[in-house]
């Protein structure tokens, strides 16, 4: 098994107030690892350790086998796609030049550039025709998510993180977007880190799930064994999608 | 004369006027630029930067203008008298507007958007330049219009310290009691301010990217910025017709002749000016400069020469306290001038412009009012007003009141000079402290009150000049020592009311007085 990113008894703290304590994980090539937790739990930080936007205070985080402080930060971002919640498009950019973003930043020509824009575009069922020109706000949720989508691919990463991409938009949106999300990364043998408070979410697209609380692992196991844990906390997690 | 004869009659000095004004407040303003929006992003991204950065900008923009015009003189480098002072002025009150948006702008870019350009691998350089300013763009701009609005407004006060610009008319006409020059001088500079808040407006919306763009398209806005450009810069093409051609005789050092910033001092200050002119010496004039500032740049080597009073001298330049004996005031300040300034003081021109204590002519004849002493008994309930000047020096009004025994039942009210006549006419105040040659005193039917007890010191009128000027200068000397005894009191209060009641202009008024008086002397060169 190719291990992409991996942890080794990380742990960070602002001052006294300890963030992370005693992560250890491996994400393999391939794998779609869903960070599981409550609001304040860590979730975001450990995803934000990744492309060291982050630095653990203790331990190592390892991409590729390299640690990210061995990394330079710019080049380790390039080879990492990034989505947030809402998208994080720039504003004052049209859809095209968000979606060719990296590339532009890597110094693609032209020609290649605006044949991977229109791509990446249609990969994630825009019609380039049409969505090309325009800018952020004359796009609904969900089409500003894809476009993020889009630009995180854009420079064809091998690693996608995604922060709660989908937690704004309305549970049809949502549920649609989760399925061409799960059929790219797969088609396109990505792997992927995602975070998301949502256990529906978490279920539906993980390989495996991994639930923080306070900083620490509670458990890391694929869905069909994460339901079935005895952690009293994972069964507590569990019981609200029974409701 | 009415306001469209006189807008007519000076149309090239309004665009030389203009011009002025318009250099120093786009000079300022690129300045500023490019001082406020570096600072701007310094503050937002240096957290520990924000607390003394922003309380220089804020200190520098509760400091009235002309003092901080008055505290740059002094400055070596930056400082002295003319327009490069004025210019570090306006930059240094257009920085706060500046600062203060760059850095809001920048502050208020949407975090996730930040995040997200530092996770696609952006490095700092990239998104401040991509992300950053862009998003900021609209708000900096709009700071940057506000700075050159306020610098506009703020470029009329440096016509004090010689700077010109439209501010001059504003001076001149509070000075000479004249509201055409105000309306003028203030509506001129109204309107290039309604100029440059268009033109800065349009052409900033010609830089935002986006959605953020207003809904006019990009080419109205080209042309509605240059139409308003074009029409800012038009009367500067039209001012380089005004060159006055007395400057440029080749092959002999200038002279710079300053004046105070009074129509007196301006009269004879062209005087001597076009005395240097009639023999060829070039001149280049400083007049109207505030305060000491003609003082300070004789020492500061800006000007040559400029008129002053024996009495001004004495108390304010020199701190001696009063003396009322003319002849040992005007050795004493020679002697003084020569040992610490290296200026030599010129003989008496003829004339004293005394301290002159008015009241209205009503309250004179009513009353029976001849000599200060008279106004001593009925002054209980008077109000007074007095320029800064009479208030604030030693020869003044402290020592006038304890002289007198004058004791008002309300503080004097301290005003502009120029001012403290018209408020006498008007009833505002009932006794002023004007000065004995002043043209106003009989044009608005004003009354001196004799000094019976001496009170007030001599104020002989003389040139002062920088010793290496009148050394190089042979023709200089000459007509300074020409001007002895030239000029009486009547030809000065004569003057004084051509300029200030007539409305003529000083220039006119010196050429009429040197063809009657000097011609003799003139010719025979």
């Amino acid at each position: 098994m190719e291990v992409t990113v991996e942890m080794r008894s990380v742990g960070l703290a602002y001052g006294r107030n300890v963030v992370l304590d005693g992560l250890n994980l491996r994400v393999a090539r391939g794998e779609i690892l869903i960070l599981l937790g409550e609001s304040g739990s860590g979730k975001t930080t450990t995803l934000k350790l990744v492309n060291r936007l982050v630095e653990p205070s203790k331990g190592d985080v390892l991409v590729d086998g390299r640690a990210t402080r061995d990394w330079n930060p710019i080049q380790l971002r390039r080879r990492i796609g990034y989505v947030v919640q809402e998208a994080g498009l720039f504003p004052h950019y049209t859809v095209a030049r968000n979606v060719g973003l990296v590339p532009t930043l890597e110094n693609w020509d032209e020609p290649r550039k605006t044949a991977r824009i229109k791509d990446m575009l249609e990969l994630v069922g825009l019609n380039p025709a049409k969505y090309a020109g325009r800018f952020p706000s004359e796009l609904s949720g969900g089409e500003r998510q894809r476009v993020g989508v889009a630009r995180a691919l854009a420079g064809d990463p091998d690693l996608l993180l995604l922060d709660e991409p989908f937690g704004a938009l309305d549970p049809i949106t949502r549920a649609n977007l989760q399925d061409e999300f799960l059929r790219l990364v797969t088609n396109l043998k990505k792997t992927a880190i995602f975070v998301t408070h949502d256990l529906n979410e978490a279920l539906r697209l993980g390989t495996t799930v991994c639930l923080l609380q306070k900083g620490r692992i509670v458990e890391h196991a694929a869905p069909e064994t994460f339901v079935r844990s005895s952690q009293p906390y994972v069964q507590e997690y569990v019981k609200t999608i029974r409701v | 004369m009415n306001l469209t004869a006189f807008l007519r009659e000076n149309w090239l000095q309004i665009c030389v006027l203009w011009r002025e004004h318009l250099v120093l407040v786009v000079c300022a303003s690129l300045a500023a630029v490019g001082l406020g929006v570096p600072l701007g992003i310094a503050v937002a991204k240096r957290k520990a930067w924000r607390g003394p950065i922003f309380a220089f900008a804020n200190v520098l923009q509760t400091v009235p203008s002309l003092a901080l015009f008055g505290l740059l003189i002094p400055l070596p480098f930056i400082g002295g008298i003319g327009a490069r002072t004025a210019i570090v002025a306006l930059t240094l009150y257009a920085l706060l507007p500046i600062i203060r948006n760059t850095a809001t702008g920048i502050l208020d870019v949407d975090p996730k958007v930040r995040e997200s350009a530092v996770a696609m691998g952006m490095t700092d350089w990239q998104i401040l330049r991509q992300v950053e300013i862009p998003l900021a763009l609209n708000v900096i701009l709009s700071g940057v219009r506000v700075a050159v609005v306020v610098a506009v407004g703020t470029a009329t006060i440096a016509a004090a310290i010689g700077a010109g610009g439209l501010g001059t008319f504003i001076f001149r006409g509070l000075r000479q009691n004249d509201n055409r020059l105000l309306i003028a001088g203030a509506g001129l500079s109204a309107l290039l301010a309604l100029l440059a808040d268009f033109s800065c407006g349009r052409l900033a919306n010609l830089f935002r990217e986006g959605k953020v763009r207003e809904e006019t398209s990009r080419s109205t806005d080209r042309w509605l910025a240059f139409a308003a450009v074009v029409l800012a810069f038009a009367p500067v093409l039209l001012s380089f017709n005004a060159a006055d051609g007395t400057s440029n005789v080749a092959g002999r050092r200038k002279v710079v002749v300053g004046s105070k910033d009074f129509t007196e001092s301006v009269i004879l200050a062209e005087i001597l000016a076009q005395s240097l002119e009639a023999r060829g010496v070039p001149v280049e004039r400083k007049f109207e400069l505030g305060g000491n500032l003609a003082h300070d740049g004789l020492l500061a080597k800006q000007i040559d020469v400029y008129p002053e009073y024996t009495g001004t001298a004495f108390t304010a330049i020199l701190k001696y306290p009063p003396m009322t004996d003319t002849d040992a005031v005007y050795e004493k300040v020679k002697a003084n001038y020569a040992e610490r300034f290296q200026l030599a003081v010129g003989p008496p021109l003829g004339f004293s412009n005394d301290f002159a204590i008015l009241v209205r002519k009503k309250d004179a004849d009513e009353r029976k009012l001849k000599t200060i002493s008279d106004a001593v008994p009925v002054s209980a309930n008077w109000r007074a007003g007095f320029g800064q000047d009479f208030i604030s020096r030693a020869d003044g009004y402290e020592g006038f009141r304890k002289a007198y025994g004058f004791a008002f039942s309300k503080p004097p009210r301290e005003m502009d000079l120029s001012l403290t006549y018209r408020a006498l006419a008007a009833g505002e105040v009932d006794i002023i402290a004007g000065n004995s040659t002043d043209g106003l005193i009989s044009a608005l039917g004003l009354v001196q009150l004799t000094d019976d007890r001496h009170y007030f010191p001599p104020y002989q009128a003389v040139f002062i000049a920088r010793r290496t000027a009148t050394d190089d200068n042979e023709v200089l000397k000459t007509v300074i020592e020409e001007l002895k005894l030239a000029i009486s009191t009547d030809d000065m209060r004569r003057m004084n009311l051509q300029v200030d009641g007539e409305k003529k202009t000083p220039r006119e008024v010196a050429a009429a007085f040197l063809q009657t008086r000097l011609k003799p002397a003139v010719s025979s060169q």
